[in-house]
């Protein structure tokens, strides 16, 4: 098992967590470019800038466009690294007031972090 | 190793195409030709055995010329050494099992190798049987065993597993490989089946209208090692369909079908039929007895 982290444009790091090792995936390398993947669903959305919870992966960000369903809400959060889509359900987005133009930070816990080479 | 250097008109049901294919398989490799139905793949084949004329080009196999266009060469199918499984088994109803091989010897062949490979397919308690009262999976061994009595040094299978159902497919795709490695064969195999392609095949080369457009090994080929993911499955696309501000994408997989939940982005870009990689990470599946 290894944690890799990834440095992505923009000074964000993103750390996830596989089960190869630099030997199972010669990949995993210093220096060597991985894209990284995550699902829109896996993203949590915070409007507390330090907020202390166990979630590795934060990238502040600026709600730019909200489509709100009966059940789930997908946003559009514009960040360094580019636009990221959080899926969340409408009650939370309801009860957190998200809204266009809010500022935000969006996490991702590292076992949702897949890595390809 | 196999030199193919085709060129041939096809007629086919989208009107006329123009094969026109260079391919090389190295000795002793096992290799799929995958692509869509027309793209040439079955005419290759032929090619190959003899069953189908080229237009121009040449066909070289160990060293050995069996067709040439220029100069005019051009084997017969039985003095190529081939063996040709079919999807549909092809085989003789009126004779038994031990009959149907038997058929294929050259003349004066030894017999001696009826036997061995009756053994060896586990078919000597069925000999007797016509082809009739065998299952599929029975009637594809006798296939494949009739296909080896010339002891061929390529084996063509042509969609061999495709009517069966997925327990005997996974049993005979065992059997090809030891079939493959025991006889020494260079295969080549005719698949849509991406986990059976990359089961079995050590290259894969895609055809589309009569070209190789894509080669390479065949976990490379579907990106299938291009992720740390190691909850991962191919399968095809059945339906897409919206709910709420998502898509639920179902893909079949093997005999089960299941549901992928994905942004429109990523929807947008799969049209049913789509052969697709479902990946997740090892952490995130539960596990329960059953």
């Amino acid at each position: 098992m290894s944690v890799v982290s990834v440095q992505v444009d923009g000074n964000v790091e993103f750390i996830s967590v596989l089960l190869d090792t630099p030997e199972s995936a010669p990949y995993l390398k210093k220096d060597r470019s991985v894209k990284v993947l995550f699902k829109e669903m896996e993203v949590a959305v915070t409007t507390q800038k330090d907020l202390d919870i166990s979630i590795e992966n934060r990238i502040a960000g600026k709600i730019v466009d909200v489509e709100k369903g009966v059940l789930l809400s997908r946003l559009t959060i514009e960040t360094k690294i580019g636009q990221i889509i959080a899926i969340l359900s409408t009650l939370s987005a309801g009860q957190m007031g998200l809204a266009e133009k809010m500022n935000v930070m969006i996490m991702v816990k590292m076992n949702e972090i897949i890595l390809a080479p | 190793m196999i030199n193919l250097n085709l060129k041939k008109t096809l007629g086919s049901a989208g009107g006329k195409m123009d094969l026109d294919l260079q391919l090389i398989v190295e000795k002793g490799q096992f290799v799929t030709l995958f692509g869509e139905s027309g793209a040439g793949k079955t005419s290759t084949l032929r090619m190959l055995s003899g069953l189908l004329k080229p237009d121009s080009g040449t066909i070289e196999v160990g060293g050995t010329t069996w067709f040439d266009s220029c100069k005019n060469i051009d084997l017969k199918p039985q003095q190529r050494k081939v063996g040709y499984v079919f999807q549909d088994y092809a085989l003789f109803p009126n004779m038994n099992v031990r009959q149907n091989l038997e058929y294929a010897l050259r003349k004066g062949q030894d017999k001696t190798i009826i036997g061995e490979l009756l053994q060896f397919a586990e078919l000597g308690p069925l000999e007797q049987r016509k082809p009739e009262t065998l299952s599929g999976g029975q009637k594809q061994r006798v296939a494949l065993a009739r296909a080896l009595v010339q002891r061929p040094e390529i084996l063509i299978l042509d969609e061999p597993l495709s009517a069966l159902d997925l327990k005997m497919r996974i049993k005979l795709q065992e059997y090809l490989l030891q079939v493959h490695k025991k006889f020494k064969l260079t295969t080549i195999l005719v698949s849509h089946d991406i986990g059976e392609i990359v089961k079995l095949s050590d290259k894969v080369f895609e055809l589309q209208n009569g070209r190789v457009i894509k080669k390479g090994a065949a976990a490379d080929f579907f990106g299938l090692n291009k992720t740390s993911a190691k909850f991962r499955f191919s399968g095809e696309i059945l339906k897409i369909h919206r709910e709420d501000v998502l898509y639920v994408i179902s893909v079949l997989i093997g005999n089960d079908i299941i549901k992928v939940v994905a942004d429109r982005t990523e929807a947008d870009e799969f049209k049913i039929g789509d052969q697709v990689l479902v990946a997740s990470k090892a952490f995130n599946p539960i596990i329960q007895k059953i």
